[in-house]
């Protein structure tokens, strides 16, 4: 009996020993697997959890820069970029999800849209498999929340950005547009396109289970594009579109131009075309709307070169300002071709042949001068060479660069024909002489924010000879075109009436043409207009520019606040305190 | 004693960090809207302060006018 308990157990030590040791065994096993396992996450193979973990926290966001603006020179939006949404659809999301049975939720997305719901669904119908077909493009924010709240499936916003212009037609040829990718195109926005182009930053982050951006892994910073500045005054610039396109239609005339600049900077305060165009919906527009006429269009100027020959011959010296002429009798003959007056106007001064537009006169003055002189005079004048402005498509006009020329030919230059000038470079010789001579490089950016440039000043003419002539102009307007006139103010300017010239001759067109100066007392603006091919009866000059001129430019002198010099200055100071009108006046100067 | 204090500083702070990153990220997308928003109103102002639209409306409006010669009396220290 006890053997037989002994033997048992035995037995029992001897299994219960195995089956330890299996147990054993066994746990070894699962954790030198688990370590096996970790080891080879972590030493072996990180690289896939590592991605697999990116995928579901790690986000990429785009930072758009918008186009940079332009704006007139008081900070004005002339063009300005608003980011705006997109909606598109995938049509093959749609369907999976059956979203067309959301017959309410469509209805609303067709009626903001201003849509027909059948037509808008036939079209995801019709592409069942495509995955992007666009809905409808560059809507107002607004809409594009509204549309989201919708929560079609497979209706998707995306982000884009549509260019405005505020300022529509009237500032339209200086600031150009931009195209579909938002390059700019024409004019200013074309000439400054890579200042106005800011590149895109780049965000990478991880986000948490909510959505939460936790940490910045990388940021790649977009640039921001600079704001241009324009010396356009968009004042006087609405003001001179407003004369400009009335002028137009009243003369029945094919088409005109108005330039303003400041004179003594060489800033351009205005530059106006008529016929115009709209730069926000540019569709179905005749090609010709789109040149800006002022730099590309050169016209003969015809009298209103006048003052050049005469301040020429005062440079020269051959002439004084008092001198008299005899244009007796009222013609003459040069190398086989005549030089006339409409009739004999015998003695007369150098302000009276610029008041009669006396072509006998300046004939004479042209030719007391050596002709080197004067088509030196001509050239530094700026005709024939670029203003400087630096807009696309600027034209120099036509000054032959040639040796022989005849004594006709110089007699015909002395009264503006055989040479051709844009508007803006007539501008440019017109703020000469009321700049005192200095020549000045016309700019279509405002002076203080661009110190690049440098000085490029040139003085062509004395101060004596130019205050001499600017002084005269003024007579031509008192005695001679009534038109002109500014209430208040002291203004100088030439007519000019040029019969257009095609090939091979002279037709029956004309271009009506001032320029005029103001205040005389201290010139500051220059105005220029020009009158293409009036269609009506009137065409001259002091008829159909002229009455533009006069309300043009007293518009920028009360924009401008320049105070009136041609009355009496009332004397109000009051006898009783003398500190309080001052106080007054300056309280009104820190309040401007 | 010091490391369990430092690693649970350290989680402290970590999570510190990343609440202020989110608030940023948070303002930052509310400039971006405000952005937008000061855009299109500043279309807005520039359509509706157009200079010729002011100047009809006050002419038709408010009957006002522009004052002639007359009318101006300059003033001169």
């Amino acid at each position: 009996m006890s053997k037989l308990v002994k033997k048992q157990i035995d037995k029992q030590q001897i299994s219960v020993a195995w089956r330890f040791y299996v147990v054993v065994g066994l746990i070894v096993l699962v954790y030198a697997g688990l370590l096996a396992r970790s080891a080879y996450i972590q030493i072996i193979e990180p690289d896939m959890l590592k991605k697999q973990g990116d995928m579901r926290s790690l986000r990429t966001a785009a930072h758009t820069v918008q186009r940079g603006s332009i704006v007139d020179r008081n900070g004005r939006e002339l063009a300005i970029s608003v980011p705006v949404e997109t909606v598109w659809a995938d049509p093959k999301i749609i369907m999976e999800n059956n979203a067309l049975a959301m017959k309410e939720h469509w209805q609303a997305l067709a009626d903001v849209l201003g849509r027909n719901v059948n037509k808008l669904t036939s079209r995801i119908v019709k592409n069942p498999s495509k995955r992007f077909v666009y809905v409808e493009r560059k809507v107002s924010p607004a809409m594009a929340k509204y549309i989201k709240e919708l929560k079609i499936p497979g209706i998707h916003l995306r982000k884009e950005s549509k260019r405005f212009y505020p300022s529509g037609e009237i500032s339209a040829h200086v600031v150009g547009f931009t195209n579909v990718d938002d390059k700019g195109i024409e004019g200013v926005e074309r000439v400054y396109d890579q200042l106005l182009t800011g590149t895109d930053g780049e965000k990478q982050y991880r986000k948490d289970a909510k959505g939460r951006k936790i940490e910045i892994l990388s940021e790649q910073a977009s640039t921001q594009p600079k704001d241009i500045v324009l010396s356009i005054d968009q004042r006087i610039q609405a003001i001179a579109y407003k004369e400009l396109k009335g002028a137009v239609k009243a003369f029945k005339a094919t088409s005109g131009s108005v330039v303003v600049t400041n004179a003594h900077t060489g800033e351009i305060l205005a530059l106006v075309n008529s016929p115009s165009y709209n730069p926000n919906n540019r569709r179905n527009t005749a090609i010709h709307r789109f040149r800006n006429r002022a730099i590309t269009d050169f016209y003969e100027p015809g009298s209103t070169l006048k003052p050049l020959t005469a301040i020429t011959a005062l440079e020269f010296g051959s002439v004084k300002a008092d001198s008299i002429i005899d244009t007796s009798p009222g013609w003459m003959r040069l190398g086989g071709r005549r030089v006339s007056d409409p009739i004999n106007r015998g003695k007369l001064s150098i302000t009276d042949i610029l008041v009669n537009s006396s072509n006998m006169g300046t004939t004479k003055l042209a030719l007391s001068v050596p002709k080197e002189f004067l088509l030196n005079k001509f050239f530094d004048a700026g005709f024939g060479e670029e203003t400087g402005v630096g807009l696309v498509g600027e034209s120099s006009g036509i000054m032959h660069d040639r040796q022989r020329w005849s004594k006709f030919e110089l007699a015909t230059l002395s009264w503006g024909h055989g040479v051709a000038a844009t508007p803006l470079q007539l501008a440019r010789f017109y703020s000469t002489l009321a700049n005192g001579g200095i020549k000045k490089p016309l700019t279509i950016i405002k002076k203080d924010t661009l110190d690049t440039i440098p000085l490029r000043d040139v003085r062509i003419f004395s101060e004596q000879s130019s205050e001499q002539v600017v002084g005269m102009l003024e007579n031509v307007v008192n005695e001679h075109t009534p038109n002109a006139k500014v209430e208040g103010y002291r203004v100088g300017g030439k007519t000019g009436t040029a019969i257009k010239a095609f090939a091979g001759g002279y037709g029956n067109e004309y271009v009506g043409l001032f320029a005029g100066i103001a205040p005389i007392s201290n010139p500051e603006i220059v105005v220029v207009v020009v009158i293409n091919e009036p269609g009506g009866d009137l065409y001259h000059g002091g008829e159909v520019a002229a009455p533009v001129f006069s309300r043009v430019m007293k518009g920028a002198l009360r924009v401008l606040n320049i105070a009136p010099d041609a009355k009496r200055v009332a004397d109000v100071r009051p006898v009783v305190s003398e500190e309080q009108p001052t106080m007054k006046v300056k309280q009104e100067q820190a309040d401007a | 004693m010091m490391v369990v204090i430092s690693a649970f500083s350290v989680i402290y702070f970590t999570h510190l960090n990343r609440q202020t990153t989110s608030g940023l990220e948070i303002l930052l997308t509310e400039r971006d809207e405000l952005d937008i928003e000061w855009r299109n109103l500043l279309l807005e102002q520039n359509s509706l302060a157009e200079h010729s639209t002011i100047e009809s409306k006050a002419r038709k409006l408010l009957q006002m006018k522009r004052p002639n010669i007359n009318s101006e009396v300059i003033i001169q220290q």
